[in-house]
Formats: structure tokens, sequence, C-alpha cells
């Protein structure tokens, strides 16, 4: 099937199927069966995901406005008609994302104990509490900013709550303008200790009520509070820039300026003070967002973290640890016993990872360590064994990914720090980001060289590996080693890429080609009496090529089930039920990038850390790797249905591209991450018993 | 080539070709085998300047040099200490090639050999020996011709039951002529034009050279190169480690007009190859249409082997101190280059014979190593082939004939050795205005008075060219070189011819000879 003969039903538009997603998060918040400060986590992670949307998809559909470009999407839809949908949509989730905050959320916290009150509601001790606390730790970080013809428009951050300030000199009794900037690095909510329950008030509310000491000699007339957010797209030329390093950094100090793309302020603002700051920031109407309720809601999160109240969060599922990987003995040996072992965090433990390369750094016989550095955390124990190895006298490569978005000053400052460890630090390839995750650690023991590697769906970042599902391979199987040195020496330039891999696919090499002659070798295996099949779970399907393969493999009677996470531009149900596609969004953010193709029987499984999006197939640097051992097959089927049938927080996207919400409350025993971990967590008691039954039976001297 | 040679080990090859430069390191294992680790390969197109203009522009050293260095710290990655670096054609021919090699030695402490083109078919010769030998091939039965299309030039040899009876190389590679001519001027028929000369050169050479060569009992055509074997390819073949493809001559008939209809990004893209190596296939079919038409026979063997391979099987030998298995053919080759020119062969073989006699005796005086004892013993062969120009002057027409031969297995260098320990078999010694002696390195001067010395003495001891000496015993007592030649034979001759030639051995090595 051509592109040509798909037509625009086929398809969703890919910025309604995201603000989708977000709606499906907001499900979650809105879901009274989560506990209150799960649901609280929600609010914030919808506000959050919306902020990002704006900053980068809304930002480019508005220079696509701007630009006067009038071509549509694959689902037919113009830039303006993509623009005014989301609007509309973006309203009413606004709504709903207040209203579980105002009636159902702080209601269940204040019945819990926990208060957020406003300054007027201040009384006594409390009053003189926050009026001390303001005075002491916040009024020294205040910088307000007058705006007069005798200063330039001042720049304010993106993202951050400002105050409007109109005022009146009591001398002069001139009107004045200015701005205060809700510092970000203090924290939102502030805790009142003059009480027994948990009280907190908001900062931005503590500094409204105390205005008056940061301009006296003023009047203050009016005063609202508001946030700007900012177009923060931008794109590299990398091909012109010989120190993309260099480059970054001035993109950082750019941001300021550029272009606002939202206004937030609060629903009943009105007045000449709220005309004036839309006319300051010259947005238009429809980037005009009235709020009904508190601005800036992804940092509630906070306010999660400042309690101490476990009963109002999920039932922790610590990391259990892997049954093939003795924690007493270096991470190598497990992988020289078994020579795969899979895994899948959050529900095991991501610490084998770091603690391999923590062995490597230390043992005498590593000679090099490679890896690929996406997004780390801060103070990460990754980015510190590497340095330890470098110190050492490892050879340490380094692939860096500067451009993970809205992480590059965090990417740039360990990055130096490595640098100076002695690792060699490689900045990428021009034009292409490097995406894929992957670890090469090299011995030579006694004149035998021995290569370990490490492939995943996810990023080598301790902490969102406590939140993320993804899956990872260690190994010492030749060929998936030789590969992924292989690719290591296209990313760090030692070599042209391979034409032929042995096991792997890479983007942007032949993946995609990979990935389309799988889907079409299905298509041509499929019979009416052993259809073929297809399991496909990542966390969006854009790409208009391969959907177009995907609906001719439905057609020819291919069954195919696709588990998306966020986006998806495939619309099912046109002319064929034979795909399915459903949606998994749970207190763990679904990561991994997993591929089931029947093959007449042959059944191969692959991992991956590409979507199905032009992006991975073409910009960036991806791998595809099979897992080809039973064991580990055994582990992706089994996760692959248990989220099949997830009856509790699974979602089916209907042909008119709208997701169902009412399964989700049928079924609370098919919650596939609930059974996921409880799957593995009887693996490991299984296997410990077995162990114990071992060490008995090696004691007992009469056997 | 450096480092310690303990296998287990790891080692490395690094390869500077026309249009490629890579590095391979492998796993070399107690028991021989080895296994490749990484595989490095960097476009360079050296090719092209050297062929068209004579010299690798400074740009190209200057790449060269920083992906020296990148494989330089592949080499640390893997703890390569041991490990061969070599150049071939297009350094070979570079004008400015001592710069080169400086500035990629200066620069990343890699120490660049170029392989002579007489090594380089050696090597292959050895590899493909190894191959068909592996492949239940009976080597010492039939005769066989091989061909060797790399880039930059042609290798031919013949062997007959097992034995290497010629061997040259052309300067003509299956890339050379699009490099000359660049891609805009190629065109088939004069390519075709080309080939067909050099095809019956070959076959002028086969008849020349094997009498017993002739239509009726056709050799074995062995054929290697990239070219050759991306041929294969296309035709259907898979050609994995050790193995070995019959090719007929149908099946090139074919592979060249299919890969006529192609364009080279699609040849790429099916080959999983790079672009320059697709333009290597045409010329090697052709190449191997018209050797097939000469020499009569309709399929070609392809052993899977390359360059590459047969270095790393080189570096083996080394590693495990085996004996050169290129000695036997070495001399086979002499011998039939002092036939070309009517030598007397059981003379010279006396002579070579006497003359490794008297260097093992002689060990600790001259202090030479093995490979010196060879060219010694292919001097003692070699040296009356000036006789087939006159007896004249026979010693310095033996010296220009053999520097402008070529033997398979001795580098140039080598060449010139035996050539001068020829030239000085008798008559002046080296003298200060022989500028072919005075042009050598002070260490080769010395190598080549300790040889010539000793031939001298040798070729007395035949004079009568009846191999008097066949059972003699050499031996050293204090400061006197005793030769018995055993049972009762009239030596006076011997004696005299002697005395007229001993004084350069006991000038070099300051003793006397006792002949009994």
């Amino acid at each position: 099937m051509s592109m040509e003969n798909l037509g625009k039903e086929y398809f969703i538009s890919r910025e309604l199927s995201w603000l989708e997603f977000n709606a499906r998060v907001l499900d979650e918040a809105g879901d009274k069966e989560n506990p209150l400060l799960e649901r609280l986590k929600f609010i914030s992670i919808f506000s959050n995901n919306l902020d990002e949307f704006f900053m980068v998809r809304i930002a480019g559909l508005r220079r696509l406005l701007e630009a006067g470009f009038t071509g549509r999407d694959p689902a037919g839809l113009t830039v303006k008609q993509q623009v005014q949908l989301l609007r509309k949509r973006l309203l009413g989730l606004i709504r709903r994302q207040h209203k579980y905050l105002r009636e159902d959320i702080l209601p269940g916290l204040e019945a819990a104990g926990i208060s957020i009150i406003t300054y007027d509601e201040l009384t006594g001790t409390m009053k003189s509490e926050a009026d001390y606390i303001f005075e002491s730790q916040i009024m020294p970080v205040l910088t307000p900013l007058a705006v007069d013809p005798s200063h330039p428009f001042p720049i304010l951050n993106s993202g951050a709550i400002e105050i409007a300030v109109k005022l009146k000199t009591y001398d002069s009794k001139k009107t004045v303008y200015a701005f205060v900037e809700v510092p970000e690095g203090l924290p939102r909510f502030i805790r009142l200790t003059s009480t027994d329950k948990d009280t907190f008030i908001m900062l931005e509310d503590l500094i409204m009520g105390n205005l008056k000491h940061l301009f006296s000699g003023c009047a203050i007339m009016d005063k609202v509070p508001f946030r700007i957010t900012r177009d923060m797209d931008f794109s590299l030329d990398e091909e012109g820039v010989s120190d993309l390093l260099q480059h970054i950094k001035k993109e950082l100090t750019q941001r300021k300026s550029r272009q606002p793309i939202r206004l937030q302020i609060p629903v009943n603002s009105r007045g000449k003070l709220v005309e004036w700051v839309q006319k300051q920031f010259k947005i238009d109407d429809d980037f005009k967002y009235s709020t009904p309720g508190p601005l800036h809601l992804s940092r509630y999160a906070e306010l999660i973290g400042s309690l101490d109240r476990p009963d109002l969060l999920d039932e922790p599922h610590p990391p259990l640890p892997h049954p093939l990987i003795n924690d007493e003995k270096p991470v190598f040996k497990s992988i020289k016993k078994h020579s795969n072992i899979f895994y899948c965090v959050p529900f095991q433990s991501f610490d084998p990872v770091v603690k391999m390369i923590e062995e490597a750094a230390e043992d005498p016989d590593v000679l090099a360590i490679k890896q690929t550095l996406y997004r780390v955390s801060g103070n990460s124990p990754v980015v510190k064994a590497l340095q330890k190895a470098a110190e050492n006298g490892k050879q340490v490569t380094v692939i860096v990914e500067l451009k993970a978005r809205f992480d590059e000053g965090n990417n740039i400052l360990w990055a130096r720090r490595l640098e100076e460890s002695g690792a060699h630090v490689v900045y990428g390839i021009a034009g292409l980001k490097i995406h894929c995750k992957a670890l090469l650690i090299i011995r030579n023991t006694k004149g035998i060289i021995e290569r370990y590697c490490h492939l995943g769906t996810g990023n080598y970042n301790d902490k969102t590996a406590k939140i993320y599902t993804d899956v990872g391979l260690f190994t010492n199987q030749e060929e998936l080693c030789s590969d992924t040195a292989a690719l290591f020496n296209v990313m760090t330039g030692y070599s042209a890429p391979m034409s032929k891999w042995a096991k792997i696919a890479a983007a942007p090499f032949d993946m995609r080609h990979k990935f389309i002659a799988l889907i079409d070798r299905e298509t041509r295996l499929s019979t009416p009496q052993n259809p073929g099949r297809i399991i496909a779970k990542m966390n969006s399907l854009v790409d208009p090529e391969i959907i177009t393969h995907l609906y001719a493999a439905a057609l020819a009677g291919v069954k195919i089930d696709l588990i998306i996470r966020g986006i998806c531009c495939l619309n099912p149900g046109v002319g064929t039920r034979n795909i399915r596609v459903i949606s998994i969004v749970d207190r763990y953010l679904e990561h991994s990038r997993i591929y089931y193709f029947a093959n007449g029987g042959e059944e191969e499984y692959y991992c991956s850390s590409a979507d199905w999006m032009p992006r991975n197939l073409d910009r960036r640097v991806e791998i595809l790797f099979p897992v080809e051992d039973n064991s580990s097959r055994q582990i992706i089927q089994d996760i692959l249905n248990f989220q099949l049938n997830d009856r509790r927080k699974g979602r089916n996207l209907s042909s008119k591209g709208i997701y169902s919400r009412t399964i989700a409350r049928r079924d609370g025993a098919s919650r596939s991450q609930d059974l996921t971990y409880e799957y593995f967590r009887k693996k490991y008691a299984d296997a410990k018993e077995e162990t114990q039954e071992l060490k008995i039976f090696r004691k007992s001297p009469n056997l | 080539m450096t480092g310690s040679k303990t296998p287990p080990m790891a080692a490395g090859i690094i390869d500077l070709g026309a249009h490629s430069l890579r590095l391979e390191i492998f796993q070399l294992n107690k028991d021989r085998t080895y296994s490749g680790v990484e595989n490095l390969s960097r476009q360079v197109n050296i090719g092209r300047e050297v062929f068209s203009r004579g010299v690798i522009s400074s740009d190209s050293i200057n790449l060269i040099c920083s992906i020296m260095k990148d494989f330089s710290l592949k080499l640390r990655e893997y703890g390569v200490s041991y490990y061969r670096a070599v150049a071939t054609s297009a350094v070979r021919e570079a004008q400015n090639r001592e710069i080169f090699l400086d500035r990629i030695k200066t620069a990343c402490r890699i120490k660049l050999q170029v392989l002579d083109v007489t090594e380089e078919s050696r090597l292959v010769y050895l590899a493909i020996k190894n191959n068909l030998i592996k492949n239940g091939c009976k080597f010492d039965a039939r005769n066989i011709l091989f061909l060797t299309l790399v880039t930059g030039s042609t290798g031919v040899a013949l062997t007959k039951q097992g034995k290497l009876i010629e061997s040259e190389v052309f300067g003509f590679g299956s890339l050379r002529l699009y490099e000359e001519l660049g891609d805009k001027d190629f065109v088939p028929h004069r390519f075709n034009g080309v080939i067909d000369s050099f095809a019956s050169s070959i076959d002028r050479e086969l008849d020349a050279q094997s009498c017993e060569h002739n239509k009726e009992h056709h050799p074995l055509f062995v054929s290697a190169g990239a070219g050759v074997r991306l041929a294969a390819q296309l035709a259907g073949h898979e050609l994995v480690q050790d193995s070995m493809v019959s090719l007929s001559v149908k099946e090139l008939h074919k592979v060249t007009e299919y890969i006529s209809g192609k364009s080279s990004e699609e040849l790429t893209e099916q080959l999983g190859t790079v672009d320059y190596m697709i333009k290597s296939v045409e010329p090697s079919c052709y190449m191997l249409l018209q050797m097939c038409e000469v020499t009569g026979v309709n399929k070609v063997i392809v052993p899977a082997v390359s360059t590459r391979e047969a270095i790393i099987e080189e570096m083996i030998r080394d590693i495990f101190d085996d004996e050169d298995p290129f000695t036997e053919d070495i001399v086979s080759t002499a011998v039939a280059l002092g036939e070309k020119y009517n030598n007397d062969t059981a003379h010279g073989m006396s002579v070579a014979d006497t003359a490794l006699k008297i260097f093992d005796a002689m060990g600790r005086f001259h202090r030479l190593n093995k490979r010196n004892r060879l060219l010694l013993y292919l001097s003692g062969i070699l040296h009356d082939t000036g006789r087939f120009i006159d007896c004249r002057k026979h010693h310095k027409h033996s010296y220009y004939i053999i520097s402008n031969s070529q033997v398979p297995g001795l580098s140039d260098r080598e060449m010139k050795l035996v050539a001068l320990v020829c030239r000085y078999h008798r008559k002046s010694p080296p003298r200060s205005n022989h500028s072919e002696y005075m042009s050598l390195p002070d260490e080769d001067r010395v190598v080549v008075c300790k040889l010539a010395a000793i031939l001298r003495v040798s070729d007395a001891l035949d004079r009568t060219h009846q191999n008097k000496m066949k059972n003699a015993i050499c031996r050293i007592r204090k400061d006197v070189l005793e030769i018995k030649a055993g049972g009762s034979l009239d030596l006076s001759l011997e004696r005299l011819f002697m005395k007229k030639r001993v004084n350069m051995l006991k000038s070099t090595f300051g003793i006397k000879v006792a002949l009994e």
C-alpha cells in the first residue's frame, strides 16, 4: 500500500492525540481510587506536560501560522484548525483540572489534616510567623523591576509566576508599573509551624500580602499574578557550528528573550492592569488562558515531597533484586554465568547497572567503558562511577547528548566534570540526536578479550528508573557486543556505519527499513488459518509510512495490538477490526519500547530506544536489538499479556479517536503494573527459596 | 610490529589501501584460531591522488594522521600491544612516501610499513594456498594459476606440482583505471582493450615459463581480490571465513550483465559495501573472463581470502615463531629464474649448499640471521645468471638481471642484497666507487661483504662443476675454517681457485681456510 491510497480518515492529528494523552493523565488525577497525593501528582504532571507542549508544539504551530503555512497534517487539518481545536479542548481540560483540585483534592487533604491557607485567612501567631518568614527569607531575594521610560522593558523568565503591580507614588502622584518575580528557587509551599496541623501558605500569596514592604513611598493600586510561557523550540544549525557546546550555552542565555506563547492569568482578574500586562506581552486572546485557580500547578508536586504521609500515597513497591544477579559477586560474573539477563524497572532494581559501572571503575582487567548519556539525574551515580573509572586510567568514552530538551544546562555541567577527570566526551553527531541507550565494557583478562554490554529502553538515570517502566538487557553475546561496539565507533566518528549489522538495527541507518520489512513479512506470511500477529509497545506512533504498512498488514489479516502510552496518529478501525490500540497511564510512566512479530511461528522479540516517529527513525541515533533467549522472551510475553488485558488502567482507542474511560473502573485485579510487580516479586521469592533449598541440600551430611 | 607475543592475546592490524584505512582487532587463541573483535573502516582517497598526481595531498596526510590517532586509542582500548600497520599500492607509489611515513610516525607513534608488491603477493599466495588445502584441494598434484586483483596492482603466479615457478606483479589494479582516467573518461571498450593486452601478456609469460603449460591440460584458475569476491556474492555465492566457491564463466557473464544495468547506489545497498569497492567488480569480471578465454579454463575458484587475512596469518606465524612456509616457494622461483637464463642449476645448487655449510659453521663470526642465510642460498643459486649475457664480467650481468627481477617473498631490498652478493662473487670486492654498493645503509653493506665472502669460497670449491663438496663437513677450529670434502678426491684445482677467492673471507672475518 502506498501513502497515496491512505486517506486522512486513517490518521489522527498528532497534536490532538498528544492532548488526549494529557487528558488521560488528568483522568488519573480524577480517579477517586487513587490516593490523594497521587492524584495531586497527576495534577502537577498534567501542568508540567502542558508547559512543554506550549513551549515546543504550540510555539511551532504559531510559527507556522505566522509564516502563512497552508499545508494540512495527515489527518487533514490546517494549522489554524489545529490551534482552534486544541484551544477548545484545552479550556475544558483546564477547567476539569481545577475542579478536581478545588472540589476533591484540596478538601480531601484538608480532611486529612493538610491545609493550604491564603494570606487573608492568616491570624494571630500564624500571621506573625508568615510575615517573619517573608522578611527574613523571602524579601532579601526579591528584585522588583520598575517599568518606566528610563528602564528597558524587563525580560521576564519563562514559566515563573510574576506579580504585576500598579503603584502610585506618594509625592508626584504618578502611576508606575512594576513586576515582582516569585523566585523559582524558593519553596512554593511555606510550612507554618505555629499550628499542630500541616499548614502551608503559598509563596506568591505571601509575597502579594507583603508587597507594601517592597514599594515604600508608593501606594499599591492593583496587583495581579500572571505567568508567561515562551517559545523554546530552537533548532540548532549544527552543520555550521564547530563548537556545539558553545552554541548551546548561547542558546540558554538567549532563551529569556524568546517570544511569549501563553499568558496565564487568574480567571477573575480584570481591569486596566490586566489589559496593560496583555498589551505589554503582545498576546492576543487566542493565547491568553484564564486560570480558574492557582497558577503553575506543576509545582504542586513539591507539596508531596514536603509531607510525610505514606497513607496518602500508593503502597510502596520497593524495586526487587534480580534473581539472576548475585549481589555478593561482581555483576560481570552473573552475566558471564547466564549470558543474558533481562530486567524491567522500576519493578526490578536499576542498581545492577550502576554497580556494574562502579565495579568496572575499580576492576584492573577493565580497559574501556563506553556509554551514551541522554538525561542523567543531578548528582548521578553513573557519572560519578565514570569519573572514577577515568581517574583510574580506564579509557572512558561518553557520548553526551546535550540537546536532551530542557536539560541542556545540567548536561553541560556534568559533561565538563567528566572531561576534567580524563574521560573522552563526545558531543554527538552533527544533526543527529543520540538517543540510544548503550553501555559497553571491555575487559582483557590474561589476553582474552571479554565484552559486556547493556542495552535498554530507558536513560541511565537512577531517579527516573524508579518511576518509568523500562526494560534492559545485560549480555555478553558476541554479536550484540560487536554491533554495539560498531555503533559506538559510528557515534564517536571512528568508523563509517556498518552496512549490515549482525543482530541490531540502528537509526537513522537501517531501522526504518528493518521495521517495515518486519511488518511486511507478517503481511506476507499471514493466512486466514494462521493470521500474522504484531504487538508493539511504545510511547508514540506518528510515522505515516509505518502507519501505512501497519494498515496494509491489518487489511491482509494480521492481528495488531498497539500499546501506545502517548501520541497515536493511527486511527484504528477504518475498514478493519484487526488493529487494537490501548493506552496505559498509571502510577509509573510507561516508557519501554517492545516489538513482537509472530513470523509464522518463529517468533521474534525486539526492544528499542525508538518510537515509531519520524524523529526517532530519521533524525536520531537509535538502536533496535533482538531478545533471543527463551526465559527473557517469556518475561516479555508475560508483561505484554498483563498490559493487553489491563481493564483497570488500559484505555481503548475508538475509531473516532476517543479513548474509553469506563473500562478503568471495571476490574482492579487486572491492573498490569500491579500484576507485573507481583510477577517479579514471585520470581524473586521462588529463586530465593530455591537457593535456600540448595544450601540445605549441600549442607546435609547424610545426602 | 610491537609488543609482547604470547597468546591468548589481543592483536591488531592497520591496513592503508588506496581508498580506505582500516583497523581490525582480533583475539588470537592458544590453538592459533582467531576471531575478529572490531573492524573499523574510514574512507581515504589517496588512490586517486597518487595514481593521477603522484603524491599524497597534505589534506589526506592530515586526515590519515587523525584517523591513525583514533586507531591508536582503539588499540589501547583493547590492550593491544602487538599489531602490524601496513600500507599497500597507493603509498608504495607515492613520491612523498618517506615524508608521509614520517608524519604518521611523529603524529601517532604508529610505524607504518609499506608492503612491497612481492611481499603482498607472497602473503596472499600463502593464504590462498592454506585456504585451498583446507578445502581439500590437492595442491601438489595440480598446476595452478593464481590471479590476485587488488585495487592498485595485479599479481599472477603459476605453480607446477605444488612448486611456485612463476610470479609477477603488474602495476595494473582493478580500480586503477578509474583513478587514472577518472569516472568521466571511463569507457568500457577502452578498458577492454587494455585488459586484452594485459591478459595476453600473462598468457605469453605462462607459455614462456611453463613448457608443460598447454591448452589441453588447463591449470586450476584461482583468483582473489575484493572485486572478485563481490562478483561471487552477486552470483549468489556465500563466502564465509575459510571457504571457497567456484564461479563459472557463465556466471561471470551474468554478473557482468547484471551490474551493467544497476546503479552503484543499488549495488552498494545490495552488497552492503562501499561505492568504490563496487567499482572494482566490473573490471575484475572483465579481467577474469579474458583470462579464462586466454587460458581456456571455464571456471574460477574464489577463496575467502583478503590481503588483511593474509597478513593476519603471517602475524600468527610470527607469534608462534614458525618457519617461513614460503621458503620453498622462494627457492623454487629462484631456480626457475635461473633456468630462464640457462643457468647450470646443479652447479648453482652445489655452491648454495656449500655456502650454507660454511655459513652454519661460522655462526659466531658473522652473527647473521636466518633470513640472511636464505639470501646467501639464493645468491648461490643465482650467482652465474649473468653468463646468459656474456662470460666476461658475468658477475656484473648477474647484478642487473637479478636486481631487475622479482622473486615473490623477497622485498626489493632483499632482491638488491642478493644481486650485490652475486655481483661480488668474483673479481673486485666492494669499493667506494661502486655506487650500487655505496647506496646501501651501513648494516646492509656489512651483510653483502659477509655473504659475498662466503659465496666466493663456495663457488671456488665447485669450480669444476663436479659437486665435490656434496659430503663436505665444515667446522671452525681456533681461527681456521676447516672444510673436509671427505673421500679421496683430487682437490688440487679447488685449492688453486680457493686461493684466489679466499682473501675476502680472510679480511672480512679474520680467519684462515683449510681444505682437506
